[in-house]
C-alpha cells in the first residue's frame, strides 16, 4: 500500500502547491471573489481527467503511446509558459508593494480571473490524465484487494493537506516576501516541468538522446522512499536525467531565476502630471 | 459572469484534442485481438506467450511485486533493443493495467522495470506475419539466384517477386573481388536477415517472406551501398 500511496502523493503534490500559491496570492491581495475561478479551473481539470481516464480504462477506446507522450509533453510546455508568465507578474507586483498591502492592489497589477482559472486548470490537468489512469486501474483492481486504491487516495489526500499547510505558512509572511519566495519556488518547479517535457518528447522519439544519462543518483534519492518521492514530485528532477533534460533545466533555471531576482533598473519617479511634460503633443 | 465563455472553451480544448485523436473502438481490435498476460514481480517479467501474430496486441500487466513497476515494449535499433514503442508507468503493487500496441512482424523485447529505473528485466517477444500466411506457406523452398556485379549492383532481381507466406532462398553470388554483406529488410525497415559473402563465393539466405509490400535487398561493404526493391504481393 505504501508504494501506491507514494504515487498518489507524487502525482498530487505539484498541483497542490501551485494551486495553494494561487489561493494565497488571491487571499493576500484581498481578492477573495476571484477564488471561484480557481475552483472552476481545478474542478474542470479533475472532471476532464477522471472522465477521459475512465473512458480509456473501461471502454475499448485507445490512445497510443505516442499520443499520450505528445499530450503530456504539450501540456507541460504550456504549463511552463503560464507559470513563467505568472512568476513575472508576481515580480512586478512585489516591486510595487512595501511589506504589506494597504488597500487593494492596483487593478493593472491584478491578474484577471480568466487567467487564474487557466493556470489552476493547467496545473491540475498537466498530470491529470496520467494520475487518473493510475487511479482507475487501482479501482479496477479492487477485485484483488482495496490496498492499491486506498493507498493512492491517501497519497492524494496527503498532497492536498501539504498544499494547505504550505498555504497557511504563506499567509503568515509579508506580501513582498511572499511574492519573492513563492515566485522563486515556481521558477524551480517550472524548470523541472520543462525537463519532464523534454523527457516525454525523448520517449516519443521526437527528441533524441533518451539514453545519454548524465549521472544516476537513484541510490541517494530512491523513488520508493518518501523523501525521493517528495523531491521528484515537487521539483520533477529525475534521479537519472539525460543530457537534454539537464541542459533544458539549466537553460531555463539560470536565466529566468536571474531575471526574476535581479533588482529592477532605477527609475526616476516623476509626480508631475502628463500635460506638464514639454513633449506632450496634439490638441490640448 | 466572471468566467467568459471563451475561458470554458479554451479549458476544454485539450479534452477535444484527446477525443479527436483517440482511435475508434471497433476498427483496431477486430483484426487479431491477441492478449498477452504479463506477470511483473520484483525479479521477473513473465509473459504467457512468446510468439504471437502481428496486429493489435493487448498486454495485461499485473504487478505481483512490492515495488511500483512500469512496462516497456522495445523495438530493434541496430543490434540493441532501444526504440521505445510503447510504455505504461505507475503500475502499483496489486494493480493490473492494460497496454495496447500495434506490432508488425519482427522481434521485440518486453521490459518490466520494478522501481521504475534502469534497463529492466527483459524478455524476448517474436511477432510473426499474419496467422493466415503461415498456414498457407507451402513449406517448399523457392530459390532466387542473384549476383553482385563488379559495381556492387544486385542483378537478377528484375521481374522477380514473391507472395507473402513464401519461403525464399536467396542465392547471392559475389563477383566483386572482396567481401560483401547482403541484407534483406522488410517494408517497415526492420532487418529480416543478412549474410556475409566472401569474394567469388555464393551465399544462401533463407527467409520467411511473411509481409506484403516492398522489401529491400541491400548490398553493403563496398564503395557504395545499393538497394534493390523486391515486391511481395
Amino acid at each position: 500500500m505504501f508504494a501506491n500511496y507514494l504515487i498518489g502523493l507524487r502525482e498530487g503534490i505539484e498541483a497542490a502547491l501551485v494551486v495553494s500559491i494561487l489561493i494565497a496570492y488571491l487571499v493576500k491581495t484581498e481578492r477573495r471573489e476571484a477564488l471561484a475561478p480557481v475552483w472552476v479551473g481545478v474542478g474542470l481539470a479533475v472532471l476532464l481527467s477522471l472522465s477521459f481516464g475512465a473512458l480509456l480504462t473501461f471502454s475499448s477506446a485507445n490512445l497510443s503511446f505516442e499520443q499520450q507522450e505528445a499530450f503530456g509533453g504539450l501540456m507541460s510546455i504550456i504549463a511552463v509558459g503560464f507559470v513563467t508568465w505568472m512568476v513575472f507578474w508576481m515580480k512586478k507586483t512585489a516591486r510595487n508593494i512595501k511589506g504589506e498591502l494597504h488597500g487593494r492592489l492596483d487593478h493593472a497589477l491584478a491578474i484577471g480571473p480568466y487567467a487564474i482559472a487557466v493556470v489552476a486548470f493547467i496545473a491540475v490537468a498537466r498530470e491529470g490524465l496520467e494520475t487518473s489512469l493510475f487511479i482507475w486501474a487501482a479501482v479496477q483492481s479492487t477485485g484483488n484487494g482495496f490496498s492499491p486504491i486506498l493507498g493512492a487516495t491517501l497519497g492524494l489526500i496527503t498532497a492536498v493537506v501539504l498544499g494547505y499547510l504550505f498555504y497557511q505558512g504563506a499567509l503568515k509572511i509579508n506580501l513582498a516576501k511572499f511574492f519573492t519566495y513563492t515566485g522563486a519556488a515556481l521558477v524551480v518547479v517550472a524548470a523541472g516541468v520543462l525537463a519532464y517535457a523534454i523527457h516525454d518528447l525523448q520517449e516519443a522519439g521526437i527528441v533524441p538522446g533518451l539514453y545519454n544519462t548524465v549521472f544516476d543518483a537513484t541510490g541517494i534519492l530512491p523513488p520508493g522512499s518518501w523523501y525521493g518521492t517528495l523531491f521528484k514530485g515537487i521539483f520533477n528532477i529525475s534521479a537519472a536525467p539525460s543530457w537534454a533534460e539537464l541542459i533544458a533545466w539549466l537553460a531555463y533555471l539560470i536565466p529566468v531565476m536571474y531575471l526574476f531576482l535581479r533588482k529592477p533598473r532605477a527609475r526616476i519617479q516623476t509626480n508631475a502630471p502628463a500635460s506638464a511634460s514639454s513633449t506632450s503633443v496634439g490638441g490640448n | 459572469m466572471f468566467i467568459p465563455s471563451r475561458a470554458v472553451l479554451t479549458l476544454t480544448m485539450p479534452a477535444l484534442f484527446l477525443v479527436a485523436c483517440s482511435s475508434s473502438p471497433e476498427g483496431d481490435r477486430a483484426a487479431s485481438g491477441t492478449t498477452i498476460a504479463v506477470t511483473a514481480t520484483d525479479t521477473d517479467c513473465l509473459i504467457d506467450q512468446a510468439t504471437v501474430a502481428s496486429g493489435s496486441i493487448e498486454f495485461a500487466v499485473t504487478n505481483s511485486g512490492n515495488e511500483v513497476t512500469e512496462i516497456y515494449v522495445y523495438g530493434q535499433s541496430g543490434d540493441a533493443f532501444t526504440t521505445v514503442i510503447s510504455e505504461v508507468e505507475n503500475i502499483g503493487p496489486g494493480v493490473t493495467r492494460d497496454m495496447s500496441v500495434d506490432l508488425a512482424a519482427g522481434t521485440y523485447e518486453v521490459a518490466c522495470k520494478p522501481g521504475q529505473t534502469g534497463d529492466g528485466i527483459r524478455t524476448s517477444l517474436t511477432v510473426t506475419g499474419d496467422a493466415t500466411a503461415s498456414t498457407e506457406s507451402t513449406g517448399a523452398l523457392r530459390e532466387i539466384a542473384l549476383s553482385i556485379d563488379t559495381e556492387d549492383r544486385l542483378t537478377g532481381v528484375q521481374g522477380q517477386s514473391a507472395s507473402s507466406g513464401e519461403l525464399i532462398e536467396f542465392e547471392v553470388a559475389n563477383t566483386t573481388g572482396s567481401t560483401r554483406i547482403f541484407e534483406v529488410k522488410r517494408p517497415d525497415g526492420t532487418v529480416a536477415g543478412e549474410i556475409e559473402i566472401e569474394p567469388d563465393m555464393t551465399g544462401d539466405l533463407t527467409l520467411d517472406i511473411s509481409v506484403a509490400g516492398t522489401w529491400s535487398l541491400i548490398v553493403e561493404g563496398g564503395a557504395v551501398e545499393t538497394v534493390a526493391d523486391f515486391t511481395v504481393e
